[in-house]
C-alpha cells in the first residue's frame, strides 16, 4: 500500500508587498515501505465554475519566491520518508515589494519520485491575495439566475435555483449570503448559500448549505413570487431579481379531465336513454 | 463660656444623630442566620482593557494594550468568540458613549478579530474595551428569628470610587449596579426592583450604598408586608437579577488591582441581614463570593488530505469492475502494474485500489493522466489509446468488447465515492496524455464521511501484428482538496 497525507490541504492568505509568510506543512508516509518524494510548487488557474483547476499554460507570478526553510530540504529535491514518518515542511513565501495587488494561485505538490508505472502526487492549494491594506475591494455580479422546472406546480416538484457568481475584482471572496424568496413583499423562505471561494475574474456556481442544490420545496400557495440573491459580506455586487409564477397545474388539469369525462358520460348516457325510449 | 459649651454639645449631638441616621440601627445582640449562600449564575470576571495605539478606521483586527498597569484586563484571556465588546467613543458626532462589536476570533494574547470594521470614533489609543459579565444572585438563608413585617437585606461590595458604583462600567473593587438607560432590559442596564424576587411576596427596593466597617456596599432590601411574618428555621430564597434578555443583573467586577496571576479568584464579601419592622438589625451573616476568569478551551482538528494506492481485491481471482483477474494480477503493486506477456487476441485486465479522504470543506478530486502513449522502449512503437468499440474518448465511456486491435484504456468501479464520474458498466475510456489532459476519476464536493475508494481497472489488448518488445508508460494520479 502506498499512502501519503498532507496537512493543511488548503491555505488562504492575504500578504503585504515585501512581506514574507511562513507556513508549516506536515507530510505523513502512511505506507508500509519507505518512499521517495519531492516538494514542488505549480501555478494554476480555475477551470470552469465548479471548482476545477488547470495547470496548463499558466504563467507564474515572478514576484513570488517560494523556498523551504528546512535546513536539510529544498524544493524540487528528493527526500525519503520512512513508514509512518511525519515530516514537517516549512514553506517560505516571499512577495516582492513591487508586486501588484491581486491574487495568485499555487499548489504545493508532494510528488512520489518513482520510475515505475503508477505514481502519485498529493497537493495543497495556496490562494494568495497581495494587498497593502486589509480592506480590499471586491466586486461581483450574479448572473444566469435560472429557475426550474418551467411549470411550477403548487404540489408536485421542488423549485430549483441555479446561478453563477462572477468575480469582477482582483481578489477572491467567499459566497456568504442567501437566496430570499418573497411573495407580496413578504419573505417566505431564505436558502442559505454554502461558503465557496470565487476566484479573481472567474465564476463559481452557487450552492446551498451542505453543498446541495438550492431548492424550495412544496407545497406552495399559487401566485407570483420573487427570488433575489443577497450576499452578506463586504463584496459590492449586482444581483438581479427573478419572478416566477406558481399555479395548480396538476389540479387544474385533473379538474378539466374529470369535467370532460363527466360531460362525456352524461351526454353518452343521455343519448342511450333517448334511444331506449 | 457656658454658651460655648452648650453650642459644642449641640454640634456633637447633631453629628451623632446624623451618623446614626446613616447606619442601620443594630440590636444589642445580633445573631447569625444559618445556611447562608449566594449562588452566582455566572462567576466570570468582567473584561476591561484598553486599545493599543495604531488602530485605523475599518480595521477588523484590533490590538489590546498589553501593559500590565494599563487596564484591569491586559490580555485577551477571559474574552471568547461571540462575546460583545463595547469600545469607547470619542470625537464629534458620537451620541453614545460606546460602540458595540462582536468578537469573531481571538488571535493571540493581544489581538482580536471583530466582525465589523472599527469606527472612526473608536480609533484612539487607550479607548476602553469592555465586556461586562453579569450574574443573577440566588440567595438562600435560614433566619433563626421569626419576625413580622421584617426586612431581608442583601449587601454586596461596591467600588470605593465615588460616583462609579452604578455607571455600567465594571469596577476593579466591587460589583456595579449598571447604568440607568431608561430600560431595565439588557446587559449593563441598571438593576431595578422588577429584577428582584423577594421571599414571602415582599416588596423589593434597591438603595444607595451603605458603609459597613469602612467598606461600601450596594443594598437590596425585601420588605415584608405588615402582618406578614417569616418562620424561624425555615429556608428562604431571594433572587437578585434577571437574564439580560428579560431584565438586568449586577455586573461582576473586572480583575482587581494588585492581582497576582490570572486564574486566581477575586474574593468579595456579601452580607445578608434580617431587620425588624423598626429597621433594627436582628440577624446578620457574612459570606464570600469568588469571581474568576472563565477558562477558554480550544482544540484544533488539522485539515488533512490522504491519498492511497493499494492492492486490495486486485490480486489473482480479484473481482473489480465485474471481472475476474488472472494470474498476472499477482504481480500488481501500489506502484507497478505488470501485465507480463500479453495474451494476443484477448483482453488483458489488471486493477489497482485507490482511496482518498479529507476533512477539508469542499471535498477533494483525484485525476489521472498518462505521461505518454504506451510505447516500446526499444523502438518507440506505440499501443494506441483505446476508442473501445468506437466512440469512447478521454471524456466519454463506451463498451469495449472487441480485441482484434491493439489498444490501452481503463474503467472505474466506484465503491463508495461521493460523486460518480462514471461506472464500469458504462464502458471504458482512454487515458488523457499529459497533465493538460488529466481527467477526474474520483470526486466528492462535500466532506466525506469516511475514506472513499474505487478500483481503477486497466485493459490492454495486442493484435497479432503488434511489434514484439517491452512496452511501458506511466500514470500520474493527482489528489487535491477542492478550493
Amino acid at each position: 500500500m502506498f499512502s501519503i497525507s498532507i496537512s493543511p490541504p488548503l491555505l488562504e492568505l492575504l500578504i503585504k508587498p515585501g512581506a514574507t509568510f511562513i507556513q508549516t506543512y506536515f507530510i505523513t508516509n502512511n505506507s508500509t515501505t519507505p518512499i521517495n518524494v519531492s516538494a514542488t510548487i505549480e501555478a494554476w488557474q480555475p477551470s470552469g465554475p465548479d471548482g476545477n483547476v488547470t495547470y496548463t499554460n499558466v504563467q507564474e507570478n515572478p514576484s513570488f519566491t517560494f523556498s523551504l526553510a528546512n535546513s536539510d530540504l529544498s524544493l524540487n529535491k528528493n527526500f525519503s520518508l520512512n513508514p509512518g514518518q511525519k515530516q514537517q515542511l516549512i514553506l517560505k513565501i516571499k512577495a516582492n515589494q513591487a508586486i501588484l495587488p491581486g491574487d495568485s494561485y499555487y499548489t504545493l505538490f508532494i510528488t512520489q519520485a518513482s520510475q515505475t508505472d503508477a505514481s502519485a502526487r498529493l497537493g495543497s492549494h495556496l490562494l494568495i491575495s497581495t494587498s497593502s491594506t486589509e480592506n480590499i475591494t471586491q466586486k461581483a455580479a450574479v448572473t444566469k439566475l435560472s429557475i426550474s422546472p418551467i411549470f411550477k406546480d403548487i404540489f408536485l416538484t421542488p423549485i430549483r435555483f441555479d446561478s453563477l457568481i462572477d468575480n469582477q475584482s482582483n481578489f477572491f471572496f467567499k459566497t456568504q449570503g442567501k437566496i430570499i424568496i418573497t411573495k407580496d413583499n413578504l419573505t417566505l423562505k431564505e436558502l442559505e448559500l454554502e461558503s465557496l471561494n470565487v476566484l479573481a475574474h472567474h465564476s463559481r456556481r452557487l450552492q446551498c448549505k451542505n453543498y446541495t442544490a438550492c431548492t424550495y420545496t412544496p407545497p406552495f400557495w399559487p401566485g407570483l413570487y420573487t427570488a433575489t440573491i443577497k450576499l452578506d459580506n463586504s463584496v459590492s455586487y449586482t444581483s438581479p431579481s427573478v419572478t416566477f409564477f406558481i399555479f395548480p397545474y396538476f389540479l387544474t388539469g385533473l379538474f378539466i379531465v374529470l369535467t370532460t369525462l363527466i360531460i362525456f358520460f352524461a351526454k353518452f348516457l343521455g343519448k342511450k336513454t333517448e334511444s331506449t325510449a | 463660656m457656658k454658651l460655648k459649651f452648650i453650642l459644642s454639645g449641640a454640634v456633637l449631638i447633631s453629628l451623632l444623630t446624623f451618623f446614626c441616621f446613616q447606619k442601620a440601627k443594630v440590636a444589642e445582640s445580633v445573631t447569625a442566620m444559618s445556611s447562608v449562600k449566594d449562588t452566582l449564575s455566572n462567576s466570570q470576571l468582567s473584561f476591561f482593557g484598553k486599545l493599543d495605539a495604531g488602530s485605523t478606521a475599518g480595521d477588523t483586527i484590533i490590538r489590546l494594550n498589553l501593559g500590565t498597569t494599563s487596564a484591569p484586563s491586559y490580555t485577551t484571556a477571559n474574552l471568547f468568540v461571540g462575546d460583545t465588546i463595547a469600545i469607547g467613543n470619542t470625537g464629534p458626532g458620537t451620541s453614545q458613549p460606546v460602540t458595540n462589536y462582536v468578537i469573531e476570533d481571538i488571535g493571540n494574547t493581544a489581538t482580536i478579530l471583530i466582525t465589523t470594521g472599527l469606527g472612526t470614533s473608536n480609533v484612539w489609543a487607550g479607548a476602553p474595551v469592555i465586556a461586562t459579565h453579569s450574574a443573577v444572585h440566588t440567595l438562600t438563608f435560614t433566619p433563626n428569628i421569626a419576625l413580622t413585617g421584617s426586612k431581608f437585606q442583601f449587601l454586596i461590595r461596591a467600588t470605593a470610587t465615588g460616583g462609579k458604583e452604578q455607571d455600567g462600567i465594571p469596577d476593579q473593587d466591587g460589583f456595579d449596579l449598571g447604568l440607568d438607560i431608561g430600560t431595565t432590559i439588557g446587559s449593563g442596564s441598571r438593576l431595578k426592583t422588577q429584577d428582584i424576587t423577594c421571599p414571602l411576596s415582599g416588596t423589593a427596593s434597591v438603595g444607595t450604598t451603605e458603609i459597613v466597617s469602612s467598606v461600601p456596599y450596594h443594598v437590596v432590601t425585601c420588605t415584608l408586608a405588615a402582618g406578614v411574618g417569616n418562620s424561624a428555621s425555615t429556608s428562604y430564597t431571594m433572587t437578585i437579577g434577571r437574564d439580560p434578555t428579560t431584565g438586568s443583573s449586577i455586573i461582576n467586577p473586572s480583575p482587581s488591582s494588585g492581582r497576582l496571576t490570572a486564574g486566581s479568584a477575586d474574593i468579595y464579601t456579601f452580607i445578608i441581614r434580617h431587620l425588624d419592622s423598626s429597621s433594627i438589625i436582628q440577624e446578620s451573616t457574612q459570606g464570600k463570593v469568588a469571581v474568576v476568569e472563565a477558562v477558554r478551551v480550544t482544540a484544533t482538528v488539522d485539515p488533512t488530505i490522504t491519498f492511497s494506492i493499494g492492492t486490495s481485491n486486485v490480486g489473482t481471482g480479484g473481482t473489480p469492475c465485474g471481472l475476474t483477474l488472472g494470474a498476472a494480477a499477482a504481480n500488481t503493486t501500489p506502484t507497478s502494474v505488470a501485465f507480463g506477456s500479453l495474451t494476443i487476441g484477448a483482453f488483458n485486465d489488471l486493477a489497482q485500489y485507490l482511496s482518498c479522504v479529507t476533512n477539508a470543506a469542499g471535498g477533494y478530486v483525484v485525476t489521472v493522466y498518462e505521461n505518454s502513449q504506451m510505447k516500446n522502449i526499444g523502438t518507440a512503437t506505440t499501443i494506441p489509446d483505446t476508442n473501445c468499440d468506437g466512440g469512447c474518448t478521454t471524456d466519454t465511456p463506451n463498451t469495449w468488447s472487441t480485441y482484434t486491435a491493439s489498444e490501452w484504456g481503463y474503467t472505474i468501479h466506484n465503491i463508495n465515492v461521493g460523486t460518480t464520474i462514471f461506472q464500469y458498466n458504462a464502458g471504458y475510456k482512454a487515458f488523457g496524455a499529459g497533465s493538460a489532459n488529466a481527467k477526474q476519476i474520483m470526486k466528492n464536493t462535500t466532506v466525506p464521511s469516511a475514506s472513499e475508494a474505487a478500483y481503477i481497472c486497466y485493459r490492454l489488448t495486442a493484435s497479432t501484428t503488434q511489434e514484439a518488445g517491452n512496452y511501458e508508460n506511466k500514470l500520474i494520479y493527482t489528489a487535491t482538496a477542492t478550493f
